[in-house]
């Protein structure tokens, strides 16, 4: 026989357990607009009859003993995190090289506007006029005066390229890695108070959807992979400890252990690095490789190193993506192989030198850049011609020297296709592609930026897109759905309602057996 | 509810980027702003751009060379009628074996005056060249040299000597010695560190030496020669007064050995290249080399009219000159002799014929290089066109077509403003007692 007084236990955790329930449907409803928040639920047991007697059959039927709060749930599909981080990741690398290819595309880009290519056919038509009339000394002065533009033009894209670079790594090194730093600690400090919490019996739900934020937006920048593990805390209870690892390979490099974490910084060969407190290199779980570049693989810090550090056919490893490097080396080797034609064809010496048109800045005909192009010296102070218009002998006797059959070579010369390689002589190295100096730099930035720009754009695109759908799925199960919540105010009251119902009805009965029964003869 | 308002939001996000997009496209009517938005029409667009660029370009080189060639012609027409006149019954045809001297001087006269008024139309310049003058344009061509002859050049037409003297070929440049002692020398250049500047010559290996600092170039060579009035090796002394240098000043001396000898006298072969010297111009009929230094002919167009090519040059054996200017000359000449006979004018008067329609051939020839100009310049024109259109359907679109695109872009972004209010609001609650 139960006691008399269980039927009130019961309608008591009856009635708390509604309770409880309308206030955790209550925290969804006044949640509904936080970040990251996951709705909760309260995880309710039926209480098993008690007191089994072993010994003597009873007789009496077992009932269970009312509602058991056995806690409060997040409900949540981690597989969803974990693709979400995945995408996530990749998004934040396509995003970060599509910023640098679009800022290079301003510079190498003359859809809508004029630039080096522009100049160089300027330089052309003048060319084109010299050769014709080689004696008119003001055609020269065209030619100076347009090749002059052309060598500054130059310059400035030198120029633009670098500041690129910087700013890059300036954002890398004074942004992207302090806040990646800044999350780390954050996290490995939410790691703490959750285990304290946890310990403490209270799950901390509304910690761990702040610590789902930051992974969420630690993953953005590296590729991550998050991992819990079980540990005993005494008296057979046991709790989670949360670690993340950046993936490798089969190389994990631990950024957070718990409470611990690693910081990452830049050297100045713009080389990742991962240290501990104690500022030693972190080392992978084989205990001997230290963090490289290549080992980032996804995010946003993979988008910078690639962008600042590779440099397609220029790199010796295959399959590397052409990053700002490459596109400096190319517009210094149009600077370089242009100012060799011209010089060689200008010259009348074996070497091709004697007469340059192009030096550097100091004046050298070797070593020859995009930065540093400009007009020889003697060609800049000259008052007659410069420009050697005619190598063939001639007669003695009459003055032939202004027949401009060398300037017309130089021009076909100029619009002769060639196969350009990644070293100085075109003949060892990689091939980087065929075509005349008069179309180099609108090939470069048509067939080879415009397509690497449009890839990326397209990669950018779809990853943006499978983003947002993981994301919408992971909202369509964890976010809060107010229709749902005022279901379930209606469904809980209703329940509080009975389970008071049901008190009452007790207390009647109680109130029958304690005040109403053994009262006759009185 | 979350999900809802994000999905919303994001699509929004898009529809409004793509009214933007459409309004960019209708503003400038460009197809794309950046390669990267269609690379294959970009890079169809850039070498359209070249093309057209380098059609103008070869467009204006035909018309200057058509009205360059329309000066020619014109000139080379009252030339002709000079020499029509002279050779009719005004001028030569005129004079009788019974003439007396005075008649036949006042001839002579009137003949030495047509002849003088050849002189300026063979000069004649149009822009900055002198367009008689083959590859020396900066100066006119012709001059009187001693002996009323004429020169080409500085040249005399009818033996090839050279006015100035001995002149050797050096280094791109002629270096005119004067003195005809120094026929058959060449000339060597020395240079060393902080050198001073020396002539010296040897009349044994007949060598002529220059000494010169580092780094020098041909205008140092003409500075020292201007510099010396003489040069001697022991007894012999050669005169440099008239020495000097033209041609490429700025190029580097070069310090190898030469082979070039210093001559006075060009020669018949000498005359006839200088009579045949091209003027190209590139017109896009495909300029090619056959090496370095060979351009093929066939891929440029000569537009040279050196004067001695219609004007004559050289003699018979006889010495009679080929050259219309020196052949009035000699006819003035012959008439104002004292053992004059009909005779005697008779082979002048027989070149003066075949040299007249010497000059008629070449004009005849430069009209049908306008001719071909002409057609040049129609076909350049009908190309130019067709690279411009291909340029505009490549790069720019059909105004209606975007103006269409964006009403159609913006008529979405409102509809779906609109349908966002219904979705958004309401919820269960709304419906809750």
């Amino acid at each position: 026989m139960s006691s008399t007084f269980t039927g009130v236990y019961v309608a008591r955790s009856g009635i708390q357990n509604a309770r409880a329930n309308l206030r955790v449907t209550g925290q969804n409803i006044t949640n509904v607009n936080s970040q990251g928040y996951t709705r909760q639920r309260v995880q309710s047991n039926a209480i098993p009859a008690s007191g089994i007697n072993m010994r003597y059959a009873n007789g009496v039927p077992s009932v269970g003993e009312g509602v058991e709060f056995a806690g409060i749930d997040q409900i949540r599909n981690p597989f969803l995190d974990v693709r979400f981080r995945e995408e996530h990741a990749k998004n934040g690398k396509a995003d970060t090289m599509l910023n640098t290819l679009n800022d290079i595309s301003n510079i190498l880009d003359e859809s809508t506007k004029d630039g080096i290519n522009a100049q160089f056919n300027d330089l052309l038509t003048h060319l084109n006029n010299l050769a014709s009339k080689p004696w008119d000394y003001n055609n020269e002065n065209l030619v100076k005066t347009s090749s002059m533009i052309l060598t500054k033009a130059l310059n400035n894209a030198s120029v633009q390229l670098e500041n690129i670079r910087k700013q890059q790594t300036d954002t890398f090194k004074g942004c992207d890695i302090p806040k990646v730093n800044n999350l780390l600690k954050n996290i490995a400090h939410l790691n703490q108070e959750i285990k304290s919490s946890d310990i403490s019996g209270n799950t901390a739900l509304e910690l761990v959807d702040q610590r789902n934020v930051m992974i969420d937006e630690l993953s953005q920048y590296v590729n991550i992979e998050v991992s819990s593990k079980n540990v005993d805390i005494g008296a057979g209870r046991r709790v989670s400890e949360m670690s993340i690892n950046l993936v490798s390979g089969d190389k994990k490099f631990n950024l957070i252990d718990h409470n611990q974490f690693n910081e990452f910084s830049l050297d100045k060969d713009v080389n990742l690095e991962l240290k501990n407190s104690d500022g030693k290199s972190v080392t992978a779980d084989d205990g001997k490789s230290t963090l490289t570049n290549s080992d980032i693989t996804q995010g946003i810090f993979s988008g910078h190193l690639t962008m600042l550090n590779e440099k397609g056919e220029y790199d010796t490893t295959k399959g590397t993506e052409r990053g700002i490097g490459y596109y400096q080396n190319v517009l210094d080797k149009f600077a370089s192989e242009f100012a060799k034609v011209m010089n060689t064809s200008n010259s009348t010496n074996a070497d091709g030198n004697n007469k340059p048109l192009f030096t550097t800045a100091d004046g050298e005909t070797t070593g020859i850049t995009a930065g540093n192009i400009s007009i020889s010296d003697t060609w800049n102070k000259s008052t007659s011609s410069y420009i050697t218009c005619s190598k063939n002998a001639g007669e003695s006797g009459v003055d032939t020297s202004k027949q401009g059959d060398n300037i017309f070579y130089m021009i076909s010369q100029l619009k002769q296709s060639n196969t350009y390689k990644t070293d100085d002589k075109n003949e060892t190295g990689n091939t980087l592609f065929t075509t005349s100096l008069s179309s180099y730099i609108s090939d470069v930035s048509v067939s080879v930026l415009a397509l690497q720009t449009n890839d990326i754009s397209r990669q950018n695109a779809t990853f943006n897109a499978t983003l947002n759908e993981i994301d919408t799925q992971r909202n369509s199960i964890s976010s809060v759905d107010i229709d749902e919540e005022g279901i379930n105010l209606i469904m809980f009251n209703k329940a509080l309602t009975a389970s008071s119902r049901f008190m009452t009805t007790l207390d009647e009965a109680l109130d029958t057996i304690i005040n109403k029964m053994g009262i006759i003869g009185r | 509810m979350g999900m809802i308002a994000r999905q919303y939001n994001t699509n929004l996000n898009n529809a409004l980027n793509n009214v933007s997009e459409a309004s960019n496209r209708a503003d400038t009517l460009r197809k794309f702003n950046k390669a990267s938005e269609d690379p294959f029409s970009a890079a169809k667009g850039f070498a359209l751009r070249r093309e057209f660029a380098e059609n103008a370009s070869y467009q204006t080189a035909v018309e200057d060379a058509n009205d360059q060639m329309d000066t020619v012609q014109s000139v080379m027409m009252s030339i002709h009628k000079v020499v029509q006149d002279t050779n009719s019954t005004d001028g030569v045809r005129a004079v009788t074996g019974t003439m007396n001297a005075s008649n036949r001087k006042t001839y002579a006269d009137k003949i030495r005056q047509m002849q003088k008024s050849i002189l300026g139309p063979a000069n004649t310049q149009f822009g900055n060249s002198y367009i008689f003058a083959g590859s020396g344009a900066g100066q006119p061509p012709f001059s009187v040299g001693k002996g009323g002859k004429l020169l080409y050049r500085g040249i005399d037409v009818d033996t090839g000597e050279i006015a100035a003297g001995s002149t050797v070929n050096y280094n791109g440049a002629q270096i005119t010695l004067g003195d005809k002692k120094f026929d058959d020398f060449s000339v060597k250049i020395n240079t060393a560190d902080n050198a001073t500047p020396a002539i010296s010559v040897d009349s044994s290996s007949k060598v002529l030496t220059f000494n010169l600092p580092t780094g020098a170039t041909n205008n140092d060579i003409k500075e020292l020669l201007k510099q010396n009035s003489t040069v001697t090796d022991g007894a012999i002394t050669y005169d440099l007064t008239k020495a000097d240098l033209n041609g490429d000043l700025n190029c580097p001396v070069d310090i190898s050995k030469q082979t070039n000898k210093a001559i006075s006298n060009i020669g018949m072969d000498g005359l006839e290249k200088l009579a045949n010297e091209p003027s190209f111009i590139n017109m896009g009929l495909g300029l090619s080399f056959k090496d370095a230094n060979t351009i093929n002919d066939q891929s440029v167009y000569d537009s040279g009219v050196p004067g001695i090519s219609f004007l004559g040059y050289g003699t018979t054996k006889d010495g009679i000159s080929n050259n219309i200017y020196n052949l009035m000359g000699q006819i003035s000449d012959v008439l104002e002799s004292d053992d004059f006979t009909m005779e005697k004018m008779e082979p002048y008067l027989n070149k003066l014929d075949e040299q007249s329609n010497n000059l008629l051939g070449k004009l005849t020839e430069c009209g049908t290089k306008t001719n071909f100009l002409e057609v040049t310049k129609s076909n350049l024109i009908d190309t130019g066109d067709k690279v411009n259109k291909k340029l505009v359907d490549t790069e720019y679109v059909d105004f209606v077509e975007a103006f269409m695109d964006w009403t159609m872009q913006k008529f979405s972004y409102e509809k779906a403003v609109k349908i966002g209010a219904d979705i958004l609001q309401p919820s269960f609650i709304d419906f809750m007692k």
